[in-house]
């Protein structure tokens, strides 16, 4: 099920009269009930892959059970290998098998040798890369002995599928999420109301900023045979906030879906733009991603307490399998790639430089060299990456393909929003409007808001770019 | 709970007086636009009472002249197509003249592969700021989805996203199609150098025909006919595009025969889709061209009309 949707529409007011007026005094019946909606919300869209989440949840629970009632490191291992197999297993198979068979095969026939490998017909269960790693994050914590195992299978269950952030995060750490299913939640008017605002400024992000762009971008990016580099430009800066406005939409969405419950999730992105360093970009992009592959990754390969040469090398790993996470295409690799390289380039040499740059101009040099990398993000693959990046850097053209000018001319309108939002919220936070103190700005802004969205929202149903991760 | 209740209750209230405010406002730029894409799509669906109606999608509107066909046969002529359109808003444009009165005649613009790929029907969200007045073009909308009927209570959702072409022309007159080209949007120039090339493609399709096209394609093809218009088939030729034995051309061809209805392939025309001059990109002809292949139509057309009468 969507956020856009009219099902989800439909689907959260019952789910929210419901727990708050019947399940309300029970928290065994709570979370059953949250476990009941969130398998629902999954289910809509493909019921199949329902057995999945049971199946990891199931494993991970007794797993962690176990691995609480043993001391021994080798049998704790044992257990936590268990976990990693099962979860990654899914994962692997899912949506890297076809990725890896074909490119071994490209790789053999590149030195000569012909071999017949089969890809299958696979479909990627939605969601599969999120709820994987919060429920491998559980065992592994547990493993580390950094919280107990619960013993609640309840809250458990509830915990890896709690519909809010079960398809596209923010990807939560037990630590944090599973304690908030062991007491009952009370009714409060203010977690509501943020929530809802919260909802309202993803949806506003989504369907009145992104969708929108998405139609300049398909545009362009659909049909890079015609089109100028001045065009690519454009289409990449747009993709730039496409890709932002999806995310971090959806991440708010969920936010204040999860805040109408009573549940409170991390914060995924802080205007992640207004970053004057990489290091900062991704302190503010997909935070609940970028802390997990620091904690489970970059800090168990050594992080930076090793010598410099593996530090980079540790940074540059983590960041391309954190590429590779993202989807199973050489382009998600270099642009993973990209993000290392621009880390290691940063904290080698640039951070010992002692030359004054404008911070503007370092937020705008941080923007650009991140829609570099947006390019290998947003291309099917590498040789329209570099095709497009040849494009705008070597033959530039005079001539801007706008497309429909109304959309072209929407597009700007919204971004004009989106960006006078951010710079408010980021320099200026006592003129935020929708958390405004006089009550009559903040409901002239809801007002704005529902009439911009229904006036100049894209509605046909478009799914959330990292459902496909 | 209540406190949040009566919020929401009076933000919805306030939503909805701006909502249908703002609808009269847009209402009104609808009716009176003095050109452009709404003033066309109101003629075709409520004012139209031309002999010679064409319909088609890009193709449609750029080439087919109607002041050719009102010169050669003597009638009145109005090109009802619309860019970026399919067979839904040809059944809605259909439906909308139908509704009123019998063209004599009508030309139906179909693309080569037309009938194997989708329906388009998303993209006749388009006529949404006609969907209350015209009760004749709701079925067709409401297959977009269930909630189309609600949905079109709200003005806003009516009119999202077509401020900017319903507010240009009151500013700048004839970007969007002259009202004296009678529908027609006549391009000068010549195709852009990047697209010229010496070979000609030859297009074998073998892309199954799309089931929901093919039906909705001979629901239009034949309430023409039930209705009394005579109706031609026109496939419109493309820069170095040669298309004559595609699905869609092959399921056109027995349809026709089976029903008497005359087919025009120029798809096929050695002397049109090799020729860059009259084009102005690859898919559409410029003025000069889509007035040399009207009056090469017309000349096809004339003699089946002679022997019907």
């Amino acid at each position: 099920m969507l956020f856009n949707s009219i099902d989800f529409a439909i689907f959260l007011p019952i789910v929210f009269v419901l727990y708050w007026f019947v399940t309300n005094r029970n928290l065994k019946l709570q979370n059953a009930f949250l476990i009941l909606v969130s398998y629902i919300f999954y289910g809509w869209w493909d019921w199949r892959f329902l057995s999945l989440i049971a199946f990891s949840s199931v494993v991970d629970f007794l797993v962690g059970l176990k691995m609480g009632g043993l001391e021994d490191p080798v049998k704790r291992k044992r257990l936590l290998w268990l976990s990693l197999i099962v979860n990654l297993g899914f994962l692997g198979f899912f949506k890297y098998f076809n990725f890896f068979t074909e490119s071994f095969t490209e790789a053999f026939s590149f030195f000569g040798s012909e071999i017949n490998a089969r890809t299958l017909n696979i479909v990627l269960p939605v969601g599969i890369s999120f709820y994987t790693f919060q429920t491998l994050s559980y065992t592994i914590d547990v493993y580390r002995k950094n919280i107990e195992p619960t013993r609640d299978a309840l809250a458990f269950f509830a915990f890896v599928s709690f519909f809010p952030q079960l398809v596209a995060g923010p990807i939560e750490r037990a630590a944090h999420l599973l304690p908030q299913f062991y007491y009952l939640k009370k009714f409060s008017y203010d977690e509501v109301s943020y929530g809802l605002k919260k909802m309202l400024w993803g949806l506003f992000m989504k369907v009145a900023v992104a969708d929108r762009l998405a139609i300049y971008v398909e545009t362009i990016y659909g049909h890079s045979d015609l089109h100028t580099g001045i065009s690519f430009a454009v289409a990449t800066i747009f993709f730039a906030v496409q890709i932002y406005c999806d995310f971090a939409g959806y991440s708010l969405i969920a936010i204040g879906c999860a805040q109408m419950f009573g549940f409170d999730l991390m914060e995924n992105f802080r205007r992640p733009y207004f970053s004057a360093t990489f290091k900062e970009f991704w302190s503010r992009w997909h935070i609940s991603l970028s802390t997990w592959f620091r904690d489970y990754v970059y800090i168990p390969l050594g992080g930076n307490r090793v010598s410099k040469a593996r530090n980079y090398l540790n940074l540059f790993v983590t960041f391309t399998v954190s590429g590779l996470w993202h989807g199973a295409n050489w382009t998600f690799v270099a642009w993973g790639a990209l993000h290392g390289t621009f880390q290691c380039v940063e904290k080698g040499f640039l951070d010992g430089l002692r030359i004054k740059v404008p911070h503007v101009l370092k937020v705008a040099l941080i923007f650009l060299f991140t829609c570099v990398a947006w390019v290998f993000f947003r291309a099917v693959n590498i040789g329209q990456a570099m095709y497009i990046l040849q494009t705008i850097f070597t033959r530039p053209g005079t001539s801007l393909y706008f497309g429909d000018k109304g959309m072209f001319a929407f597009s700007i309108l919204g971004m004009g929003i989106l960006f006078a939002n951010d710079y408010v919220q980021e320099y200026r936070p006592k003129f935020r409007l929708l958390h405004n103190p006089y009550p009559a700005v903040r409901f002239a802004t809801i007002v704005f808001l529902l009439v911009y969205i229904v006036g100049l929202g894209v509605f046909d149903g478009s799914q959330f770019i990292y459902f496909q991760f | 709970m209540v406190t949040i209740i009566k919020k929401l209750a009076v933000i919805a209230v306030c939503f909805l007086i701006i909502d249908q405010a703002a609808g009269l406002f847009l209402d009104l730029c609808r009716d009176k636009s003095p050109d452009g894409r709404y003033y066309k799509t109101k003629h075709s669906l409520e004012t139209s009472d031309e002999d010679v109606v064409i319909i088609g999608s890009s193709r449609g509107e750029m080439n087919y002249n109607p002041f050719v066909i009102e010169d050669s046969l003597k009638v009145t002529a109005w090109n009802a197509s619309r860019g970026g359109q399919g067979l839904p808003y040809f059944h809605a444009i259909q439906n909308g003249i139908l509704n009123r009165y019998v063209p004599k005649i009508v030309i139906l613009n179909i693309e080569g592969s037309m009938l194997e790929h989708r329906r388009f029907l998303a993209e006749a969200g388009f006529l949404r700021p006609f969907y209350q007045g015209h009760p004749e073009i709701q079925p067709i909308l409401n297959e977009i989805s269930y909630f189309e009927k609600f949905y079109n209570r709200l003005r806003l959702f009516s009119y999202n996203s077509s401020y900017y072409y319903l507010l240009r022309p009151y500013l700048i007159k004839g970007l969007d199609g002259r009202r004296e080209d009678k529908g027609w949007k006549p391009r000068d120039g010549r195709i852009h150098e990047i697209f010229l090339r010496d070979t000609t493609e030859i297009v074998k399709d073998t892309e199954p025909l799309n089931e929901g096209a093919v039906a909705e394609f001979e629901h239009i093809a034949k309430t023409f006919k039930e209705k009394g218009s005579r109706l031609f088939i026109v496939v419109s030729p493309n820069y170095q595009v040669y298309e004559d034995n595609t699905p869609t051309i092959n399921y056109l061809r027995n349809f026709a025969k089976s029903n008497q209805i005359p087919l025009l392939i120029h798809s096929n025309d050695t002397t049109m889709i090799r020729n860059p001059d009259f084009f102005i990109d690859p898919d559409h002809l410029n003025r000069q061209g889509s007035t040399y292949f009207t009056k090469k139509l017309i000349g096809e057309i004339r003699p089946l009309l002679t022997a019907s009468l």
